[in-house]
């Protein structure tokens, strides 16, 4: 063995030891992390148990929620996280996620979701036109929301100005 | 006697101005501190845990959300050492500083490290011997040692010459960063680094997290041009940040013909026949922690020639090779909230120029120590100085050789050298002072002092930088040299720039080099080393010129095209340098060169990166007349047109295919010899089709 195919086979070596995870985008951990935030300037009507967060479909932000969810509570509630595909799961949650991929379901969620006291975020342009409380944007990488006041209040829930100020405010 | 009083006098004058400069700053100025949010650059920002973002108000996030974003600050707000131990911006930082991120490398389907440097105002490349391509800064063939050339704070210049062999060389996929000083790096690097500085920065383990395999091949129009695997491992566990990366290479260097002449005889190669080859091992092991780090890199790297030996020796050809080994130990001690102290030891092994039955072949070892300080004053005053020796031993192998200079088997050199350096900002300027002082066994004492003053005016910036530099002569120098000097240099520049938006960034800057004592090659023809053939302190070199860089980076692409020019008719340049009638060029590098490079994303993991480089007319030696006289030539000018594309995450995540075609017009721009030392222009490749596969253990991880 040459001492070329001895460095090749250590370097081989190396990489199948070294097999390990990559760090998840920054994008979506900030976006959970503003979920949570979110949480201390909205008012939900009192509702017995853990404070519920639906997310639609597979999207890497359940699982930042769910870090979360371990570390921080809600006043005195724990925070659930639950990840599912069908839109019939949500009638007793506090906040529904959905990701960009399954806007789709928007129209049908707020059908199910009138009269619920549920905070709607998505993650498509437009969306608060067509119902969504908050939606994330990215324009040039640089994150912000866009936030409803009239969709909040239509669900029965009430929202600070201190975030009304942090946040795009789309009006009817 | 009197004249070494007035060297100590004019050496204790600059230390005095230093201290007062130093002790100005100590307390009579302040600013208010700016919040450490605002300073943040996008890298920090993507690098802070679920748990530190908690921590953080409502507003702070809105805040890191909104500068996350895509802007020509990421680039403008880069903390950067490469030209002072105190980090600062590259719009603060006393030197014309590049930086070329990891994006843009991989965007580009850079070959190697020439591609990369292609891309940057002033660099040209030529021929020099043995199959050795070298590079060239500002008009000035630097590759002679005056360029420096690091890998993770490692000096990678062999320790003959201090040269640095480009061409599929350096691995293009382990890097994170290169740091371009386009200028003097004397008083913070010593005698490599008279005239520019290359800081190549790696991947760390936390940037790796995990392995990535990267296979590569590329196509001439005749031949193979290049097979290379590269491997980077490496995690961020506990403390530590642990890297192992790894890449074998074989290359082309050409599918061209060669011509060379050697007293008065032509010799044609075919180099799509063979006769080219360059055979590359590199290894970079590192392991760190908040104070302790080691470096351990092993560098390989043989090129084939059969030109000269063919002629002169009959032989059928011969491996060039250079191999080096590094290893650093550093400890970075934090003695209170002002006070930190770095020792650090370095060993290097090189052993350059390194040709089988060769009866001459030598090798050289260095031990180095040093002990680095730096003192924070107060929050607007930084000092910085250290000590350090060097030991260097150049040894013959095998029982043939000897050095000509002292008829023996070695030659020693003991370097002791001091530093220091101050920051002072005021308001929103700074002022940098400092110097670099040497004392050398074989030639004496070598001095770089430097001054500079940089301002940030919100979206306009100014860099007036005064810096003396020198070039030490290397053991492969002193052995054919009688009384070898240190070549002096003192260069002036001036920087502007201006952040026209959000995207947007120019700069523009001048600069003015004067050489002195020039380590210059000589060859009348005879046969005795160091009368006849040798290096020997010539006239005065230098150059005079401006370059022009335009930047835009958006989220769905970037773009930056830039120019450069230089002259020497202001300057008195070696007959071995200088193209008789047209004193503005020197030989062998372009005047003019035109640089753009981009990228446009128009799908989330597509990204298609065109870049080209127009290089003016050239002047370099083409042939030999009936006479046997040398004749010079006008080459060029010339286009490289460049494509990449690259779809990241293909089929899953943790695989990217890149497939890149360079030299699309098929100019084959070849690499003239910028001195008079006998050879014909080194034919580069033709039209190159590059293939590139990268595959991480993410990969492995969706399985």
């Amino acid at each position: 063995m040459n001492k070329s195919h001895f460095l090749q086979g250590l370097l081989l070596l190396v990489f199948l030891f070294s097999v390990t995870t990559r760090s998840r985008s920054q994008d979506e951990k900030l976006k959970a992390i503003f979920v949570y935030n979110f949480t201390k300037y909205i008012n939900w009507p009192q509702k017995p148990g853990n404070f519920v967060i639906v997310v639609l479909g597979k999207s890497a932000i359940y699982t930042e929620i769910e870090s979360i969810a371990s570390k921080k509570t809600v006043g005195n509630a724990a925070i659930q996280v639950i990840n599912t595909n069908s839109p019939e799961e949500i009638m007793d949650s506090h906040i529904i996620y959905i990701p960009a991929s399954k806007t789709n379901l928007l129209l049908s969620i707020l059908r199910k979701s009138q009269e619920q006291h549920i905070l709607i975020i998505t993650e498509k342009e437009g969306s608060c036109k067509t119902g969504s409380c908050i939606n994330f944007y990215n324009k040039d990488g640089k994150l912000g929301f866009e936030i409803s006041k009239t969709n909040i209040e239509n669900y029965g829930l009430g929202v600070s100005t201190d975030l009304l100020k942090l946040g795009t405010v789309i009006k009817e | 006697m009197k004249n070494s009083k007035a060297i100590y006098m004019s050496k204790l004058k600059v230390v005095s101005f230093c201290f007062f400069i130093m002790f100005l700053s100590a307390g009579a100025f302040s600013q208010p501190d700016s919040t450490k949010l605002e300073k943040m650059t996008r890298e920090e920002i993507l690098q802070l845990s679920q748990d530190e973002l908690l921590e953080m108000s409502m507003e702070d996030l809105v805040f890191l959300a909104q500068k996350m974003g895509v802007s020509i600050d990421e680039l403008l707000n880069m903390k950067t050492n490469v030209a002072s131990k105190t980090s600062l911006t590259p719009r603060e930082t006393p030197g014309i500083v590049s930086i070329i991120t990891e994006e843009e490398v991989r965007y580009s389907g850079a070959r190697d490290l020439i591609d990369v440097l292609r891309l940057v105002p002033g660099f040209d490349f030529g021929y020099d011997v043995q199959g050795v391509i070298g590079v060239g800064l500002r008009g000035n063939w630097v590759h002679e040692g005056k360029i420096l050339l690091l890998i993770d704070g490692q000096q990678m210049n062999e320790l003959s010459y201090y040269n640095m062999p480009f061409g599929n060389h350096i691995p293009v996929d382990q890097i994170k960063r290169v740091e371009i000083i386009r200028g003097p790096g004397s008083v913070i690097y010593g005698g490599n680094a008279e005239l520019g500085v290359i800081n190549i920065i790696t991947k760390t383990g936390k940037d790796i997290s995990g392995a990535e395999v990267t296979g590569t091949y590329g196509r001439m129009r005749k031949s193979m041009g290049r097979t290379n695997l590269g491997i980077n491992a490496g995690s961020a566990f506990k403390n530590w940040d642990i890297t192992a990366k790894g890449f074998v290479g074989k290359s082309n260097r050409s599918d061209q013909q060669f011509i060379e002449y050697i007293d008065n005889h032509d010799n044609t190669i075919d180099l799509s026949e063979g006769g080219s080859e360059i055979k590359t091992q590199h290894l970079n092991l590192g392991a760190s922690n908040e104070k302790l780090s080691f470096r351990l890199i092993y560098d390989d790297y043989k090129t084939w020639y059969n030109f000269y030996a063919d002629s002169l020796i009959g032989n059928e050809g011969i491996y060039n090779e250079f191999r080096s080994i590094l290893g650093e130990v550093k400890y970075d001690l934090k003695v209170n909230k002002k006070l930190s102290v770095t020792p650090k030891i370095n060993y290097k092994y090189s052993r350059p120029y390194f040709e089988k039955g060769y009866w001459r072949n030598f090798y050289n070892n260095r031990y180095q120590g040093a002990l680095l300080l730096n003192y924070q004053l107060d929050s607007t005053s930084t000092l910085v100085s250290g000590v350090e020796y060097l030991y260097d031993k150049g040894q013959c192998i095998g029982d043939t050789g000897y050095f000509y200079s002292n008829h023996t088997r070695n030659i020693t050199i003991d370097n002791l050298s001091a530093f220091i350096e101050g920051t002072i900002r005021l308001n929103k300027i700074n002022f940098i002072a400092g110097f670099r002082t040497e004392s050398n066994s074989i030639y004496g004492w070598a001095l770089a002092p430097r001054i500079g003053v940089t301002g940030v005016f919100n979206k306009f910036h100014f860099k007036a930088l005064f810096s003396g530099a020198f070039r030490s002569p290397g053991i492969g120098n002193i052995d054919v040299s009688n009384n070898i000097k240190p070549e002096k240099s003192f260069i002036s520049e001036v920087e502007m720039g201006y952040r026209i938006n959000d995207n947007m960034f120019v700069t523009a800057n001048i600069y003015d080099i004067k050489i002195s004592n020039s380590i210059t090659y000589f060859d009348n023809g005879g046969w005795t080393p160091a009368v006849d053939w040798g290096y020997l302190n010539a006239d005065n070199a230098g150059s005079d010129g401006l370059e022009l860089e335009f930047k835009a980076k958006y989220a769905k692409g970037y773009a930056t095209v830039n120019y450069s020019f230089y002259t020497q008719a202001y300057r008195k340049v070696p007959e071995s340098y200088s193209v008789p009638g047209h004193t503005n060029s020197a030989l062998g590098l372009s005047q003019n060169k035109i640089g753009f490079y981009g990228n446009y994303m128009p799908l989330k993991n597509l990204a298609i990166s065109p870049s080209l480089s127009f290089i003016g007319k050239k002047y370099g030696y083409s042939h030999v007349d009936n006479e046997g006289n040398s004749v010079i030539s006008e080459f060029g000018p010339y286009c490289l047109l460049n494509i990449s594309m690259t779809y990241e995450n293909l089929l899953r995540k943790g695989l990217s295919v890149s497939l890149s075609a360079f030299d699309l017009l098929n100019k084959n721009p070849p690499y003239i010899q910028p001195y008079n030392g006998g050879f014909y222009p080194y034919p580069g490749s033709s039209r190159e089709i590059l293939l590139k596969i990268v595959l991480s253990s993410e990969f492995l991880k969706e399985l």
